[in-house]
């Protein structure tokens, strides 16, 4: 059935406004990013962000506690997911609900009960919680509610016990099963999940703000704060990072073996 | 039961390769599996045949090591193999549902058995080669699972079970999934693929068809049980219980009571039927009479025959076609003989001759009929309700 024209041109309209929502204050951003006094228009404000060595040190440092972040959280949800998924399958609903906590405990709670945690006598040598590396403890957890979500979904849809048993009565021990099983059947999971906890380390704030480390995201707002186009040409480069990030995802998604056993 | 101190592992038969020894498995009150023993020799092809939830499953993930027995061992040429992990035991596995690894093609998902264990590149290159002729898929190891019908999933699993040259090969319904021609091909295939491996096979399957049709020797579960232990003939032929006579072929079954001498009478037949087999019980003993189906034959009766008794002289039944269903290579026939009705399997032509609303003579050949002593009604019953 073909819409009609009243419908189609409703639907065009609405189309119409989404995009203007969404491209209009980027365009805009984009021009004033551009502005350099008067009606004159350059780059300067990109040079000047750029030549920072601020802008450097920090993002190398956000970019470094993502990668760590990312490593810790998969080492850590991975063989939870996979043992709850094949063992006890009972238990994914309480993993569920732990995973999302981070959502209704407010940031600046879970940063205070962190620093008082790793304070106390019991843990935390002074070394590690006075190191920016610290605030990989609480990114881990923040970015719990995404890495489990994605990876839970990505091993539901495989058929976790018989392709153990398969792999098991071919000789493969656990880890070979979860390396060369498990692992590649998950890939856009995998990658969902690094994706997601990239731009959470990328963008958080208030623990790195409470804790006093200068973050790529701490450097935004302080630029934000202090200078005007230098601070639209920032976050235009921190939305082409992201984006190309995210563009990379779906190409290396595109390339992949369609999955699932039969059709 | 055989208690394995009492009974050492030397006492076992020579020819005995893979040993169950009263092994059970029980989950909480629901007992999956009673205590039983089996052996199966070097080579033999054995399958495991019962309804739902007999416990066909249950034992194979024992042999298998997935799932530890409450009591009882495994045995395998001698060795106690219950401690080992699945890994260790080196046994060849096909599951029911399709377990090609998704992310490998199909020849990597054969290799895999043999990349785990650390075989030559050289050596699994010249088993892949063997094993693909064998199975007759060729042209398919390069694509992936996806990319392959049910039927050719299967058999890359089963050439995959067999890359490891496993001790035992175990199948778990591998069947069940296919459409009915692919299945009869392939039910084939296995059969022909370990005889020429000579693989020693534990199949699991509901399907009696498939049991009879490929098996060596055939074990028929019953609630956790074995019913009966034997070739395809003698399950056939020879059922040992009710139980077994119903769920394996189509039998027409009816009460009968012995009349001694080898006589039987069935209720509202107005004459008695001369049955060898039932010389050994004495006359009044309740039984049950099996007539199967393809060992019918109707005549028709013209009608200065019709004043004859329904049983005639050679101790053949009268009666009348009331339903005819088309099979393809045989026409079922259904036939009202005094108030039970008979199923006569007939060929085509043989078919032909006899329309719905004929009086026939029904005569039995000498295997047509097996009587059992009856079971207690209600235990046959509810048993066959899973069915
Ligand atoms: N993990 C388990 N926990 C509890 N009961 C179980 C478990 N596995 C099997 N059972 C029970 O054990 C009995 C035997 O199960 P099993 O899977 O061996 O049957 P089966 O003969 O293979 O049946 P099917 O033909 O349906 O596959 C069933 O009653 C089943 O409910
Ligand atoms: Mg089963």
């Amino acid at each position: 059935m073909r819409a009609s024209p009243v419908v189609r041109t409703g639907r065009n309209l609405w189309i119409t406004v989404l995009g203007l929502y969404f491209f209009v204050p980027l365009v805009a951003l984009a021009v004033f990013s551009l502005w350099a006094g008067g009606s004159r228009y350059d780059f300067s404000a990109y040079v000047q962000i750029l030549r920072d060595p601020q802008f450097h040190q920090t993002f190398r440092l956000s970019l470094l506690l993502a990668l760590e972040t990312i490593l810790i959280s998969l080492a850590l949800v991975i063989p939870a997911a996979f043992w709850v998924n094949l063992r006890a399958p009972g238990l994914r609903n309480l993993l569920g609900l732990l995973s999302v906590l981070s959502f209704v405990v407010p940031p600046i709670v879970l940063v205070g009960g962190l620093s008082s945690l790793f304070r106390g006598p019991v843990l935390g040598p002074e070394w590690f919680v006075g190191t920016p590396q610290f605030l990989v403890v609480g990114y881990v957890v923040l970015a719990l509610p995404y890495t489990y979500r994605t990876l839970d979904t990505g091993l539901r849809a495989l058929d976790l016990q018989t392709l153990s048993e398969a792999a098991q009565s071919l000789g493969a021990g656990w880890g070979t099963l979860l390396w060369r099983v498990i692992l590649p059947n998950i890939t856009s999971a995998l990658l969902g999940a690094a994706l997601l906890t990239f731009a959470i380390v990328l963008g958080e704030f208030t623990f790195a703000n409470v804790l006093l480390f200068n973050t790529f995201a701490v450097y935004i707002n302080y630029i934000g704060q202090t200078q005007g186009t230098p601070a639209a040409a920032l976050s235009l480069i921190s939305l082409a990072i992201t984006w190309m990030a995210m563009l990379g995802l779906l190409r290396f998604g595109k390339g992949r073996v369609a999955l699932g056993g039969a059709k | 039961m055989t208690d394995s101190v009492l009974f050492p592992v030397a006492d076992h038969s020579v020819a005995d390769y893979l040993v169950a020894e009263s092994v059970s498995k029980s989950y909480g009150a629901t007992h999956a599996l009673n205590p039983l023993s089996l052996s199966l020799q070097k080579g033999e092809l054995v399958t495991l045949l019962g309804p739902s939830g007999c416990g066909k499953t249950t034992l194979l993930r024992i042999v298998a090591g997935f799932t530890a027995p409450s009591t009882g061992r495994v045995l395998l040429g001698g060795r106690d193999l219950t401690p080992l992990p699945p890994a260790k035991r080196r046994m060849g596995m096909v599951f029911q549902a399709y377990s090609l690894f998704p992310n490998l093609s199909a020849e990597d998902n054969v290799r895999f058995g043999l990349t785990v264990r650390g075989v030559s590149r050289a050596e699994s290159e010249k088993k892949l080669k063997e094993l693909f002729a064998l199975i007759g898929l060729e042209e398919a190891r390069k694509r992936y699972p996806h990319q392959l019908s049910g039927g050719q999933q299967q058999r890359i699993a089963l050439a995959r079970a067999l890359a490891i040259e496993p001790q035992v090969l175990l199948l778990d319904e591998p069947l069940s999934a296919l459409d009915a021609q692919v299945r009869l091909n392939l039910r084939d295939e296995i059969r022909r693929v370990q005889r020429e491996t000579g693989t020693t096979t534990l199949f699991v399957t509901h399907d009696q068809e498939e049991a009879l049709a490929i098996s060596d020797r055939v074990v028929v579960m019953q609630q956790g049980r074995v019913a009966q232990l034997g070739t395809p003939e003698d399950i056939y032929r020879r059922p040992a219980s009710p139980f077994v006579a119903e769920f394996v072929g189509t039998a027409n079954g009816l009460d009968a009571v012995a009349l001694g001498g080898g006589m039987v009478e069935v209720a509202g037949w107005n004459a008695p039927l001369a049955v060898e087999g039932a010389r050994p019980f004495a006359r009044g003993e309740k039984l049950r009479l099996y007539l199967r189906p393809e060992e019918l034959r109707l005549s028709e009766l013209r009608p200065n025959e019709l004043r004859l008794s329904e049983s005639g002289p050679e101790g053949d039944l009268s009666g009348q076609v009331t339903d005819r269903r088309f099979l393809g290579s045989i026409t079922r026939l259904s036939v009202q003989v005094g108030n039970s009705t008979l199923v006569a399997d007939l060929q085509g032509n043989e078919a032909a001759a006899h329309p719905v609303g004929q009086q026939v003579r029904v005569s039995l050949s000498p295997l047509a009929a097996h009587v059992l002593r009856a079971a207690p009604v209600a235990e046959t019953q509810a048993e066959l309700a899973h069915v």
